[in-house]
């Protein structure tokens, strides 16, 4: 069973180093960093460190950079492949549950959730409302209960690595992937995971992103469940 | 032919001899060329045949002639625009795939090297 580990770095010079130590601490799996056309010190730190990483020489956003990490498990025959973010949010210590969970169930995605049951995780109070809004909108649209579907803690089998390969959303990909999936027959399912504050770099997400965010997946949601 | 005709008359044929030169000049290519030279030559047979056009406008009960261009221009140019988005999102597309096979390529590359350095 191959596994390999996505780790996409937009500007991670402070947190990128400390991801892949704990990754390669906790876990044998095969890792890649996919440095997303970094400016700050990210390339240098990667090849300095030795860390096996893809470095995009453009900036393609989230969406594009975990795509180039998805053809990359394709193209190597991988059988999982996990996505974790390199600001440190993502705990390692859950790579090895969320493995088993994917292998024993036969689901084509787990998504790691911060709500499955109460953890330790405290968003504030308007992350949580757009979180609610998205569990709201699967329900309604895709009929599924995801507690957490802003998460980027997921591991997908070869299916869903070979759709993904071959389309991905460019921004904001976590949310309307989910309704793409579930029109297509993918099954899908979210186990407890722990998140840590982040180390590093600042959320992405301005009171303008967010309307946007919202308005551009919801959208895209409605298109991909009638289409 | 009244002073307004000729002025639209030579403003169409400018515009055409403008998408000619571009042609010419390889900055237009293939279908936009196509697209541009329908929308230049639609601008010279407008012109030439103002006064029918004025007919049309008044037997579909529009006082007004101008309004009925503008509001054919507007819808033109509206699928016009879209027809431009969509060919950049092509665009966007393979400059994306481009760049992630670049990456690719770049690990090979930098793998082969080390594999030599070693053998």
């Amino acid at each position: 069973m191959k596994v390999l580990i996505i780790i996409p770095a937009y500007n991670e010079e402070d947190s990128i180093y400390d991801t892949v130590q704990s990754v390669k601490a906790s876990t044998n799996y095969d890792y890649i960093v996919i440095n997303d056309g970094s400016k700050d010190r990210t390339p240098y730190i990667l090849e300095e460190n030795g860390i096996h990483h893809l470095t995009l020489p453009n900036n393609l956003g989230i969406g594009g950079a975990m795509q180039t990490g998805y053809k990359y498990a394709l193209r190597n025959g991988y059988d999982y492949a996990i996505q974790l973010d390199a600001d440190g949010q993502h705990n390692p210590v859950d790579l090895r549950n969320l493995i088993d969970e994917i292998e024993n169930t036969g689901y084509d995605m787990i998504i790691g959730s911060r709500f499955v049951e109460r953890s330790g995780y405290k968003g504030s109070v308007t992350r949580r409302i757009g979180i609610y809004y998205f569990y709201a909108m699967l329900k309604l649209l895709a009929r599924i209960r995801i507690t957490d579907p802003t998460s980027g803690y997921r591991v997908a089998n070869r299916r869903v690595i070979a759709e993904f390969a071959n389309h991905y959303p460019i921004d904001y990909p976590e949310v309307e992937v989910l309704v793409h999936l579930t029109k297509k027959n993918f099954k899908i399912k979210e186990i407890k995971v722990e998140m840590n504050n982040r180390q590093g770099g600042q959320s992405s997400i301005t009171p303008v992103k967010s309307i946007y965010y919202m308005t551009k997946v919801t959208y895209f949601s409605l298109i991909r469940s009638i289409f | 032919m009244s002073i307004v005709q000729i002025i639209v008359i030579v403003s169409a044929l400018f515009f055409f001899a403008q998408v000619m030169y571009f042609t010419s000049k390889n900055k237009l290519q293939d279908q936009q060329a196509f697209i541009w030279l329908m929308f230049a030559s639609i601008g010279v047979l407008l012109a030439l045949f103002l006064d029918k056009i004025n007919q049309l406008a008044g037997s579909i009960g529009i006082a007004y002639m101008p309004s009925l261009i503008f509001v054919l221009a507007f819808l033109i140019i509206l699928n016009l625009l879209i027809f431009h988005t969509i060919s950049l999102t092509k665009q966007q597309n393979k400059v994306k795939n481009l760049t992630q096979e670049l990456a690719y390529l770049n690990k090979e590359i930098r793998e082969i090297k080390k594999n030599q350095l070693k053998g």
